[in-house]
């Protein structure tokens, strides 16, 4: 043990089985960590694991890397440990969240494409997920930040506009319209956040 | 992360499905323009309303961009406009029509309401004014709408207003008769006229509102024919019951894509937000029908035995859904049955199956009463008198708003086939079963007395 309040970001990606989230969690524990974020997904049968520890009374990332792969010395699995500072946490200019789709048939580039689409206007893209459907067809949905800055108009064209060329049909929308069709709570406290954001218009 | 499957429905209701917001409808109280000179009245209403309205189709369009829900109508409804005319001429109150034409075309909406005279319990001298004006105020404007309030549960029935309103919407049918009597589209008599509506030609900004507010009327009866559609090809025994709770959840998603949309607009104008008006409205369109809705419950013909059952099963899950989606309820809040704007409805016309007196009946248990309903040129005043007090007798009685949009069609006789294009949409001409022999009754004029409100066995 040396740093003392280290901070640490993981990702542990593996086979799925019965008692990994125990496992990886236990042996984080035992060397006196504390998980302040955490995220488990499954995705084609492949377990992935990310999540953000401190340590008050410090630990070397060797040691968390260790401890972690003690737990799991049965599986093959490939463990990231990185040192993390607030000042990892990327720059993004502050905005309204969007839920962005595409859906058409698969090829290779797609998410390429759409991701180089946002980089280029400063847009964060905060979560995506794709996904086969029934019908064949991809369908991927992802979350993002867009700028106050940027005209929403000109990016819903200009995306619509790169992928239909290629059989693909696109939406931008604000997620509150997702928020308002699928929660219950009250519209007002939906609202609330975007009159902050552009309290210049009202 | 929102769930793909909530993602993807609500991308199917906007996409497949026709939800839209029907109208987004900005009340502006003019009672600050009263004025003694017509002419400065006449301007200082063109620049109130130039002035309120300035952003309004602008900021609608922003919030349709930003949420991808279309926003079909942009609206303006205004104070009564006879609390102007006391003193005035009917020459001012059609100039004063006018002048809100003028500015409803200046501000990019395609109808301003408010032309209306509140008339339940007596007539001033302005509201009789404005009646009188009608004619030539719905002559000489395109986008005004007028409504006139003969009745409500605690006043009663005001029948000589009924008899005057009667002979108005003849003269204006006859007047606009090159348009096939289009005037008469834009003029409904009420009975416990709401204050808040946002739908035309029924739109106004009553006593006791703000003096600038955003009030929203939903859509959506394709999202819930499809919502039925889905529960009945999934589970062909499913009870009505079951039917009932489907349009409940639907319209609960419905009514809150309402009150988003509303809120978002009243704060990026600066000014407060009134209410969601909960009524399933029809277009013209295949897939935007409320007769669609009553087809997929089983009624196959509607006018058919249990049409009047499935209509209030209906308007009692909208209702149900919308007031747990939303504290901001009011309008009219029902499923309308405007007769030309469905193609279901227009159709039922057509083929015989639904007369007025069956629609008369589903007014009883739904909004907002006969509408858009093509008459007989020949129709009598008296038989437009006792359709109205009718229909105001099933509101006054009922405590529910009612209302009678009816064109006697110059020159047309039952069955002719009218298209007046658009939004108001198509239609045949009907009749009543029995359009003679109230004469007498309807002669006698005065006030029928407002009902008990107890005893209601």
């Amino acid at each position: 043990m040396s740093d003392k309040n280290t901070v640490y970001a993981v990702s542990v990606i593996l086979p799925d089985r019965v008692g990994i989230l125990r496992d990886v969690s236990q042996a984080v524990s035992e060397i006196g960590g504390n998980l302040i974020d955490l995220r488990e997904l499954v995705v084609a049968g492949c377990f992935t694991l990310t999540f953000v520890v401190s340590f008050e009374a410090g630990a070397t990332a060797d040691d968390l890397r260790t401890a972690i792969e003690n737990s799991l010395s049965g599986d093959s699995c490939a463990i990231n440990v990185l040192p993390y500072t607030t000042e990892h946490a990327p720059a993004v200019e502050s905005g309204a969240r969007y839920v962005f789709t595409v859906s058409g048939p698969d090829g290779p580039g797609r998410i390429s494409e759409i991701s180089q689409f946002f980089f280029e206007r400063g847009i964060n893209i905060e979560d995506l997920k794709s996904e086969k459907t029934n019908s064949g067809t991809i369908l991927n949905v992802g979350l993002v930040t867009i700028p106050d800055s940027v005209n929403l108009r000109l990016v819903q064209q200009e995306f619509s506009r790169l992928m239909d060329p290629i059989g693909l049909t696109t939406r931008l929308l604000h997620e509150n319209i997702f928020r308002a069709t699928n929660e219950i709570g009250p519209i007002h406290a939906l609202l609330s956040p975007i009159k902050e954001e552009n309290s210049t218009d009202a | 992360m929102l769930d793909t499957k909530d993602v993807t429905s609500t991308l199917r209701m906007i996409g497949e499905e026709h939800l839209d917001v029907r109208a987004v409808t900005m009340g502006i109280n003019l009672n600050c323009c009263s004025s003694g000179n017509a002419k400065s009245m006449a301007r200082a209403v063109y620049d109130r309303i130039c002035l309120k309205a300035e952003k309004h189709v602008a900021v609608c369009g922003e919030i349709s961009s930003i949420y991808g829900i279309p926003i079909v109508n942009k609206r303006l409804a205004v104070s009564p406009v006879s609390i102007l005319l006391e003193g005035h001429s009917v020459e001012t109150a059609v100039a004063v029509a006018e002048a809100m034409d003028k500015a409803a075309a200046a501000s990019g909406v395609d109808l301003i309401g408010g032309f209306t005279a509140l008339v339940q319990k007596g007539m001033t001298q302005g509201e009789k004014t404005l009646i009188d004006s009608l004619p030539e105020a719905l002559k000489a404007t395109s986008r005004v709408c007028s409504s006139i309030n003969v009745g409500t549960t605690r006043a009663g029935l005001n029948v000589d207003a009924v008899r005057l309103v009667a002979g108005k919407i003849l003269e204006t049918a006859q007047i606009t008769a090159a348009q096939r009597g289009f005037g008469a589209a834009k003029l409904v008599v009420f009975a416990n006229q709401p204050e808040d509506n946002p739908f035309m030609a029924g739109a106004l900004l009553g006593a006791g509102e703000p003096e600038c507010v955003i009030n929203v009327g939903v859509s959506g009866p394709g999202v819930v024919k499809r919502a039925i559609d889905r529960l009945v090809s999934h589970r062909p025994s499913c009870t009505l019951h079951e039917i009932a709770e489907e349009v409940k959840h639907t319209a609960f998603r419905v009514t809150r894509v309402g009150e988003l949309v509303g809120r978002d607009v009243a704060g990026r104008l600066g000014i407060p937000f009134g209410v969601v008006d909960l009524s399933l409205a029809p277009t013209p369109s295949v897939g935007d029908s409320v007769g669609e809705i009553y087809q997929a419950m089983g009624i196959s013909r509607v006018g058919a035995p249990g049409t009047t059952a499935a209509v209030m099963m209906l308007n009692d899950a909208v209702k149900k859904g919308g007031c747990f989606a939303s504290s901001s309820v009011g309008g009219l809040s029902g499923a309308f049955i405007p007769v030309m704007e469905d193609h279901v409805l227009s159709k039922a016309v057509s083929d015989g199956d639904l007369s007025m007196e069956k629609l008369e009946a589903m007014t009883a248990v739904c909004s907002v009463g006969l509408d858009m309903i093509l008459l007989p040129g020949e129709t009598k005043a008296e038989t437009l008198a006792g359709i109205i007090m009718d229909e105001a007798a099933i509101g006054i009685a009922n405590r529910k708003t009612t209302g009678v949009r009816v064109i006697p069609v110059p020159g047309a006789k039952k069955g002719e086939f009218i298209d007046f294009g658009g939004l108001f949409g198509s239609g045949t001409v009907t009749d009543v079963a029995c359009p003679h022999g109230n004469e007498a009754f309807v002669s006698h004029g005065g006030h029928i007395p407002a009902p008990i409100q107890s005893l209601t066995n």
